[in-house]
């Protein structure tokens, strides 16, 4: 309507009550690349989507560890959640150094809101362009929480942001009441089989996969980890099957097959296998998330 | 200024000042040190203890007794000095024990800070070095603690540093600290090679094995305890290979 008068500061307000700096920095979350949580009794899960790469670029860090038992997964300005996860490392080690314990999670992310919600009322800054997902485990249990440029910060069962999460976030509610009584490698799975609604058909899956929770300090699982995860949970193929009206005859040569060793990953024989809508198909071996590599 | 207020007055007024100076000084005297015993706070407080390191060619051993006194008194008897600091590093520190704890304290910090910034484990010569500039910025407040830094080095061999209060440190092959560093250092010298004799004696470096550095640190922290107050109780011996900490109590003297 009149938005062009009332959207140049985010000190304005619209007739209608609403402020829409901080609106727009919203859709700044949706154009990071999809980030999925989840969590289950003892462990958390965020699952991150690269942007696929170029031939000469690498792709920014999605999930960035915060302390032993917290880390984030970020959709949006990265240069915005780096000087968040500055203020959150900074945060959680002074509290640990002075009281020899974690730093409990409700607070630390209450704390992080009234510090974005600064932003969003002073004339002289703007919004962090950024949503963050949190994965912790304290004693309290296990915690997803979301933060958003509105200096909004909500406790989830599970969420997904950034692009094209719709399909991950339908996912995810489908399954919702099943993840508290999920293992530790069925949930995972979860996230994959989530993030992969996100992800575009052509481009092999570049995940980066966070886990923490009882006795398991904050870990990004490395390639290799994520890797065999991707191999062993197929995600249903009507996740990346759900637009094949354009997908080109001629592409189908290029699909890795599943003896094919030389891709990262072998998601693209799609088109001609037959649609399983399976359920999580979980690993047995139990060692993945316990060995202490740090990647 | 008693010393130079004597001299003065008997410059100034000669013998006789001197004479009934001396006298009323005597009977003063204890009551002085008194009065200056009760006004004066140490900050610090000798808790007493032994800590020694032994680097091998692909591992290190660092031993300690647990026992904490203060004074005549025994304020613990099953308290570690030894502190893991990566997952290829161990500090053992003696003194003071509080500031063993801000010490370490503040360098568990510093370290996930690097971890976090860098990506990876800190490695332990830059350990050393940050242990030693963290140390000497109390140049004139020291951290009254010695201090020995244990673990392997970035090619894998053992190697250990040992620290003065002020933040000096050097690289060595087996080091013994605290109240009964004078009983156990020439025991070390004597059985793996003489570090400190000049001209140095051929002897071949890191030919200690792992079974053995173990004993040799099991006995000495025995000489310890027998012949020194402060140390005994129970002994603490872990042994830092790539594979991961083995940990070893022993019983020691508990008088």
């Amino acid at each position: 309507m009149f938005r062009g008068q009332y959207d140049n500061d985010v000190t304005v307000w619209s007739p209608q009550g609403r402020l829409f700096q901080v609106e727009y920095a919203m859709e700044a979350v949706g154009l990071g690349t999809a980030c999925v949580g989840l969590k289950s009794q003892e462990l958390a899960v965020v699952v991150g989507l690269y942007k696929p790469e170029n031939q000469t670029g690498l792709s920014q860090p999605k999930i960035i560890p915060i302390d032993r038992h917290v880390g984030i997964c970020i959709a949006g300005i990265t240069a915005d959640a780096r000087v968040l996860g500055k203020y959150l490392r900074t945060e959680c080690l002074t509290y640990r150094h002075s009281y020899n314990a974690p730093y409990p999670i409700s607070r630390l992310v209450w704390n992080l809101g009234n510090k974005m919600q600064i932003s969003t009322q002073r004339y002289d800054r703007r919004p962090h362009g950024v949503g963050l997902l949190l994965a912790a485990y304290d004693k309290n249990g296990s915690h997803i929480y979301q933060v958003m440029p509105s200096a909004n910060v909500f406790n989830c069962k599970a969420m997904a942001i950034g692009n094209r999460s719709q399909g991950a976030h339908t996912y995810l509610m489908k399954h919702a009441d099943t993840f508290p009584y999920c293992t530790n490698d069925e949930l995972i799975c979860h996230g994959i089989q989530a993030i992969s609604y996100a992800a575009s058909i052509d481009e092999p899956l570049k995940l980066s996969i966070g886990i923490v929770g009882k006795d398991q300090p904050f870990k990004i699982l490395s390639n290799a980890e994520s890797l065999s995860y991707q191999r062993t949970c197929k995600p249903p193929d009507d996740a990346r099957n759900h637009d094949m009206s354009w997908y080109p005859e001629a592409l189908k040569e290029f699909e890795f097959t599943e003896n094919d060793d030389a891709g990262p990953s072998d998601q693209g024989n799609a088109p001609t296998s037959q649609p399983s809508h399976s359920d999580v198909t979980p690993v047995t071996s139990g060692n993945q998330i316990n060995d202490n590599k740090s990647s | 200024m008693d010393e130079f207020n004597k001299i003065f007055k008997s410059s100034v007024f000669g013998d006789e000042a001197r004479c009934s100076d001396e006298q009323d000084e005597e009977i003063n005297e204890f009551e002085e040190i008194g009065r200056k015993r009760k006004k004066k706070f140490d900050p610090y407080e000798a808790n007493g203890g032994t800590v020694l390191a032994i680097a091998g060619a692909d591992f290190a051993v660092v031993a300690c007794d647990t026992r904490l006194s203060s004074g005549y008194n025994v304020t613990s008897q099953d308290q570690t000095k030894l502190f893991r600091m990566t997952k290829e590093s161990m500090v053992a520190s003696t003194g003071c024990w509080c500031d063993t704890l801000a010490l370490t304290s503040l360098l568990e910090m510093r370290i996930q800070m690097y971890e976090q910034e860098h990506n990876k484990t800190m490695a332990t010569d830059s350990l050393a070095q940050m242990i030693s500039i963290v140390m000497y910025n109390r140049r004139f407040f020291p951290y009254f603690t010695s201090s020995i830094l244990a673990g392997l080095d970035r090619k894998g061999k053992g190697i250990v540093y040992y620290f003065d209060p002020v933040g000096h440190y050097e690289r060595c092959r087996y080091r013994a600290l605290g109240t009964s560093y004078a009983l156990l250092q020439p025991c070390l010298d004597e059985l793996l090679g003489w570090e400190n004799l000049l001209p140095s004696k051929p002897v071949p470096v890191f030919n200690v094995s792992k079974q053995s550095a173990i004993e040799i640190a099991q006995k000495c922290l025995e000489i310890a305890s027998d012949r020194d107050l402060f140390s005994g109780d129970k002994g603490e011996i872990q042994c830092i290979t790539k594979d991961g900490v083995t940990s070893t109590t022993i019983l020691l003297r508990g008088d």
